[in-house]
């Protein structure tokens, strides 16, 4: 069966390799963050396939916007509960 | 007058004669005698007065009898009724060249139906008798001697029956010693035939052997490992060399092959498939050249020969896509409907926006990879039919000009008509029926040897309902419409989604979902509550969905590109029933080499016992790794056996253009300097014997060829191994005990992201 239209993640694929210069003049250490930003938009492969947009980068962005946002709220939660762990201690003492 | 005399059995094959055709008949003795039927294969023609005249034109260069009749016909696509000519021939033979004769001349602008539907499938549309069918024939003895004649006959069965008898069949097996790998790519060793229980190795003379086994035992079936790429040209090699012919056929004639081997290119792969050895009164089936049977045994193919009325000895050599079209094609001729020669629709024009959205397939979401604990995994149940039969989704019926306020398909927008019941939904409806059916009586009885030939029969249906699908959208296939494929998978997506709103909004967490299948999980769910839950789904999509099971837990692993991202299909877990499902793990993969393989399964036999992530991890410890150390000493002393390092590989090409030194193109060149013919899509048999030599020729050898004392690469093979054994290892456990000096904790996939 002959498909006219790229599955998703080859889409990612070669996004990614459209980017391959300005990884490599990236420091190694970004080099990584970038990396797994690909990662969170490959995470995502499935709703953006679904959207279907002529433009593949819109969705690449919002799934890598989503999963760094869900980072942020996970570090929030967790500096929350140190410092709720924190005044229970103070106040204990 | 002669003597008319009933005969009760089963229909087992047919074959096409001189004039009619000859049905071989088996009783319940297992005695098989040939009749003979006068039947009239036939095809259409259609077109105007004068393009009805070139046609004629044609017709009458035969000397043999054909016989024209004027009928009205309704066309497919159009359902309009057209007049047209019905022309018929006592002579199979003849049938066929005449067809073939008003094809080249098809300028004449006429048009040609129901012309290539092969004389024994048609024979048994017409008479509704089918492969296997339990039939009383009456019989008149013909006076000359030949096969008697069928004057009446009655059908005592039913395609749809659950349990049907079958005749007693004897079945002889035969193959080349050494193993199970293509014969072709080792040394010429001995034939062993197995037949009542005995088992004999032919030493000489094979075809007096053979002979002579074959008359005293009289077998039915003769099941072959390799027959149709090496036993049956080989021994016919032998018999023409002594003037004789092969003798396996109830009737004594010389044989060439139907078909000839060819290489051909599926979904992204190259395969091969040799030449068809059918024979007649007697059925010749090739373990190594049958999918179905390798998929669902001899009771599966039966079930899908009488089902499609597709001879067992063809239908065991085609694709289960084959047994659906011929389903299609029973169904339209009986629904007076001209069967078209071949695809002449064209794709309707899209806009790319349109491509853009309808060109997809399912939804493969990508798990988080991890240990997973309680999760359900639900599955909507043959989800592409089930929707082409409720929805109406047809080449005919999608996209039809004459409902104008007809539904519209989600996503692509077509609308599919609400006047016309399509032809794949009536297809395809009795057949989700039966599966059903074999499905609660699978559940529902005890007797396992009954089980067993129920769950094969399922199964083979179940093949036989997803490639229904595929054949939709296949440029090829005679009732196949890319916007009815496309209508299927936009359906498939939103029941997918529908699905996962429903659990959703009930609280549970979406883990992952996989086309038609859904993996979830809410902390402190019984089996209960999933099962209550999947009864809403069922509500809710209107589609059935059922529990696949409730895991212990499941483990998702990741990609082996990129550790940090999943896939879809690479996990493995228990359920609380004790039963392993595995997919995508390299105990699964065909190149996997043997010993990996027996080492997995006894390793995840292990963790089958495993009832939550710390069980599993004391399991590690104590159970599985004293067999990866036993493996690996085993590997490592040098104690391997060359069939158990076997690593199987299709060839991609022709063995003289791999570019690459290759091992597998050292390989393949190899068994060609040897004399061994290779076809592009046939599998060889390697060992590695040192896979970072210079010369590629000393990387790895045939398996068929390997001399003692062998020498193969330990540390390659390690590393395979090793491989294998970090798919079940968690949290480095096994591997951090198995080599505790190089382990660093840098080189640990770090979790990107906890989800939560």
């Amino acid at each position: 069966m002959g498909r006219t239209v790229l599955p998703f993640n080859q889409k990612i694929l070669s996004i990614e390799s459209e980017w391959n210069k300005f990884r490599r003049a990236l420091r190694k250490e970004d080099q990584e963050l970038l990396d797994d930003l690909f990662g969170f938009a490959k995470y995502h492969s499935a709703p953006s396939s679904y959207f279907s947009t002529p433009n593949p980068m819109e969705p690449v962005l919002m799934a890598m916007l989503i999963e760094i946002l869900k980072e942020v709220r996970r570090l929030k939660f967790e500096l929350r509960a140190k410092e709720e762990d924190l005044d229970v201690r103070e106040k204990s003492d | 007058m002669s003597e008319r005399s009933p005969i009760e059995g089963w229909v087992f094959d047919v074959q096409e004669e001189a004039r009619g055709v000859g049905l071989w008949l088996v009783d319940g003795q297992g005695k098989a005698q040939k009749f003979f039927y006068p039947f009239r294969p036939y095809f259409y023609i259609a077109g105007n007065q004068s393009r009805l005249e070139a046609a004629m034109r044609v017709l009458n260069q035969w000397k043999v009898p054909i016989f024209l009749e004027r009928v009205e016909k309704r066309e497919f696509y159009s359902d309009r009724a057209i007049p047209c000519l019905k022309v018929s021939t006592d002579s199979p033979r003849a049938y066929s060249k005449i067809v073939k004769a008003l094809t080249a001349a098809r300028e004449g602008g006429f048009e040609l139906y129901t012309c290539d539907i092969p004389v024994a499938q048609l024979f048994f549309i017409e008479t509704g008798m089918f492969p296997m069918a339990r039939v009383v024939l009456e019989v008149e003895e013909a006076a000359d001697g030949s096969s008697p004649l069928i004057h009446s006959f009655s059908l005592r069965d039913s395609p749809w029956e659950l349990d049907y008898s079958l005749p007693p069949l004897v079945i002889m097996e035969i193959e080349m010693e050494g193993g199970r790998g293509n014969p072709s790519h080792r040394p010429m060793g001995k034939l062993v035939v197995k037949v009542d229980g005995e088992e004999l190795v032919i030493e000489e003379d094979p075809i007096s052997s053979l002979k002579e086994i074959l008359s005293r035992h009289a077998p039915h079936v003769i099941l072959s490992r390799w027959g149709d790429s090496y036993l049956m040209p080989n021994l016919q090699r032998l018999a023409s060399a002594s003037g004789e012919s092969l003798p396996f056929g109830r009737e004594p004639w010389g044989y060439v092959p139907r078909k000839r081997g060819r290489s051909y290119f599926t979904y992204g792969r190259i395969l091969f498939t040799a030449s068809s050895y059918i024979f007649k009164g007697r059925w010749h089936l090739d373990l190594e050249n049958s999918f179905i049977i390798k998929e669902c045994g001899l009771e599966g193919l039966i079930e899908l020969s009488r089902l499609s009325k597709i001879p067992v000895q063809r239908m065991a050599r085609t694709s289960t896509g084959t047994c659906i079209s011929a389903m299609q094609v029973e169904r339209a001729i009986k629904d007076d409907y001209l069967i078209p020669l071949k695809k002449t629709q064209v794709e309707e024009f899209k806009t790319a926006d349109e491509l853009l959205t309808t060109d997809k397939g399912g939804l493969t979401y990508k798990p988080v990879p991890g240990f997973y604990e309680e999760v359900a995994e639900i599955d909507f149940a043959s989800m592409y039919p089930t929707l082409m039969a409720k929805f109406n989704l047809s080449p005919e019926t999608v996209g039809c000009k004459c409902c104008p306020d007809a539904p519209r398909v989600p996503e692509a927008g077509f609308r599919v008509c609400t006047r016309r019941k399509g032809l794949i939904a009536k297809t395809i409806e009795p057949l989700l029926k039966k599966r059903q059916r074999y499905k609660e009586k699978i559940k529902s009885t005890q007797d396992p040897i009954v089980q067993e030939i129920y769950r094969r029969r399922q199964t083979a249906h179940k093949w036989c309902l997803v490639t229904t699908f595929g054949f939709l959208g296949y440029r090829n296939a005679r009732f196949g419409k890319i916007e009815a494929h496309e209508s299927t998978t936009a359906w498939g997506r939103e029941m997918l989604l529908r699905a996962k709103e429903i659990v959703e909004e009930r609280g549970y967490r979406f883990i992952h979902g996989l086309t038609d299948s859904l993996w979830v999980k809410k902390e402190g769910m019984k089996k209960e509550d999933y099962q209550e839950l999947t009864k809403i789904v069922e509500e809710g999509t209107g589609i059935p969905i059922s529990l696949e099971g409730f895991y212990h837990w499941i483990s998702f692993l990741p990609s082996r590109q990129d550790p940090k991202i999943g896939v879809p299909a690479r996990f493995f877990g228990v359920f609380d029933t004790g039963k392993l499902k595995v997919r995508g793990l390299m105990v699964r993969k065909r190149d996997t080499p043997p010993f990996v393989k027996k080492a997995l399964l006894e390793i995840l036999e292990i963790l089958s016992r495993a009832g939550d992530k710390r069980e599993y991890k004391v399991l590690l410890e104590e159970a599985v790794q004293p067999v990866v150390e036993t493996t690996m000493e085993k590997l490592m002393e040098g104690r391997m056996e060359p069939e158990e390092l076997s690593i199987l590989k299709r060839l991609s090409h022709d063995p003289l253009q791999y570019a690459h030194g290759t091992m597998m193109a050292a390989v393949a060149q190899e068994l060609l300097a040897r004399g061994v013919q290779l076809m592009p899509g046939e599998s060889i048999q390697m060992v590695i014997t040192d896979a970072s030599a210079k010369d590629p020729s000393s990387r790895a050898r045939a398996l068929g060829f390997l001399d003692l004392p062998h020498t193969y690469d330990r540390s390659k093979y390690r590393e395979i191994f090793m491989d294998a054994i970090r798919e079940v290892d968690l949290d480095g456990v096994l591997e951090s005990r198995l080599n505790p000096e190089d382990e660093s904790t840098e080189n640990q996939p770090q979790g990107f992201i906890t989800y939560r």
